[in-house]
């Protein structure tokens, strides 16, 4: 009805400026249509005003949502009357208050509806019920957990329910109970999501290792994309800048071991190319029966470390500088 | 082959920060002495205490490294409030390097030694001994 009116003001200024004739008998039908729309919403005016008297509106815990916007519509709606009057009279409107009060009154309207629309769901399920009577049986409610239900279960397999059971039906005063520590038996715990993870990081190894990469490499169409950046000079780079910061951080030089400060040195020679580059990765991981945790992977594992020439020592004192100074 | 000790070094601080605990101001310092070989600490101490404003003896600096190539060397330094602060709170070491503290120790054998002879002796025949053993003792001479 708001989208009446406005066209009924642009259709009569265009009168007062244009000639009558063509815009006339339109004008004449939306008078009408105004003349009819006027009395429903007289009609709809006399029954609120009947509730209000009633007292069926109570704000003793403030104003609800619906509350506020139907006043805003109502006052909207009688501002609205009040210039169009103004109109019809010949009277300007330039400056009215009620154009203010229509202003206010539209902003209202505009900020509640996104409010509205998130408690959409909310809305139409309680109008369902109201007018049914009945909670709906699509109602995700009927899925909640039933409080009630916890520890009641009939079948108790766990020691210390058990127990604690007996005990009770034995004495039945549980006021002069002993506490005693449930006894659970030590189970051996099964990891078993864990090898789904090895198996996953074990094929991604293998699928990401160069060997294969260039194999793959061959055969697509992809474009060769080129980085400019080393990435074992960057580690090396970024973990001495790690050091350093610590250092300043807690005022003290902190000892790097010999082997460490080798391979830091060795990366920063040029032309390095790490053992990952270089190595052989088996097949393996990318096949469907592949058990990360056998043994047998595990000493092909060890067994290619030591190949590439890293020494594991079996104790960890190195007595190379102690037998050198004291042969001097 | 003479030294360039002519050519300018210059000395920078970071992260300097005033601990209140200690009663002493802390910092990393930058030394940029391009040509030249790495600034003695004498020289980078007597530095900082015109730049602090205190005297040389109540500054200590230590863990100096010279960056690859040469030209640039990064280390610590700790200017205290008071000399009295300085040879309670720093590590003897550091007296040590210093001059402002005197560690005699009896030779690491001779300690052994007089150990596996009292170990002979019990009770109050121990400190005889302990007496007894003319040897010269661990003296903190503070100059």
């Amino acid at each position: 009805m708001q989208m009446h009116l406005p066209s009924m003001e642009s259709t009569m200024k265009n009168d007062t400026d244009v000639t009558v004739a063509s815009d006339l008998s339109r004008g004449v039908a939306l008078l009408a249509e105004l003349a009819t729309n006027l009395g429903s919403v007289g009609a709809g005016f006399k029954a609120l005003t009947e509730k209000v008297r009633d007292g069926n509106f109570r704000t003793e815990k403030g104003l609800g949502l619906f509350e506020l916007k139907n006043q805003s519509f109502l006052s909207y709606m009688a501002n609205l009357t009040c210039i169009i009057l103004r109109k019809l009279k010949g009277l300007k409107i330039e400056n009215d208050q009620s154009i203010e009060r229509l202003v206010e009154h539209r902003v209202v309207l505009e900020r509640i509806r996104p409010l509205e629309d998130k408690l959409k769901y909310q809305i139409d399920k309680y109008i369902k019920m109201a007018a049914e009577g009945v909670v709906s049986a699509d109602d995700p409610s009927h899925l909640k957990g039933n409080i009630d239900n916890i520890g009641s279960s009939s079948d108790e397999d766990d020691d210390a329910i058990q127990e604690q059971s007996m005990k009770t039906k034995k004495t039945g005063d549980e006021n002069h109970e002993i506490y005693k520590i449930p006894k659970i038996s030590q189970t051996h715990y099964d990891d078993k999501d864990n090898s789904e993870m090895a198996k996953e990081r074990a094929r991604r190894r293998v699928l990401n290792s160069s060997m294969l990469r260039d194999a793959i490499y061959e055969h697509t169409d992809d474009p060769e994309v080129v980085y400019n950046i080393d990435v074992l000079k960057q580690k090396s780079i970024r973990k001495r800048k790690e050091l350093e910061a610590h250092e300043e951080d807690s005022f003290k030089r902190l000892t790097v071991s010999r082997a460490e400060r080798a391979s830091m040195h060795e990366v920063t020679t040029l032309g390095t190319i790490g053992s990952e580059m270089l190595s052989f990765n088996s097949l393996e991981p990318l096949q469907d029966d592949y058990d990360p945790s056998s043994p047998a992977v595990k000493r092909q594992r060890k067994g290619s470390r030591l190949a590439e020439g890293k020494k594991v020592k079996a104790s960890s004192k190195s007595k190379k500088g102690f037998k050198k100074r004291r042969k001097q | 082959m003479g030294k360039e000790s002519e050519a300018t070094a210059t000395i920078r601080t970071r992260k300097f920060l005033t601990n209140r605990l200690l009663n002493r101001k802390q910092m990393v310092v930058d030394v940029l002495h391009p040509n030249r070989a790495t600034v003695r600490k004498t020289e980078i101490r007597e530095k900082l205490a015109k730049m602090y404003k205190t005297t040389g003896d109540v500054v200590f600096c230590f863990g100096f490294r010279t960056a690859f190539g040469g030209g640039k060397s990064t280390g610590f330094a700790l200017i205290y409030d008071t000399l009295d602060y300085a040879k309670k709170i720093e590590p003897k070491y550091r007296l040590v390097r210093q001059g402002l503290l005197e560690l005699k120790k009896t030779a690491r054998k001779q300690r052994k030694e007089r150990k596996n002879r009292m170990k002979k002796a019990r009770g109050t025949a121990k400190a005889k001994m302990a007496a007894a053993t003319k040897k010269v003792k661990t003296i903190l001479t503070i100059l």
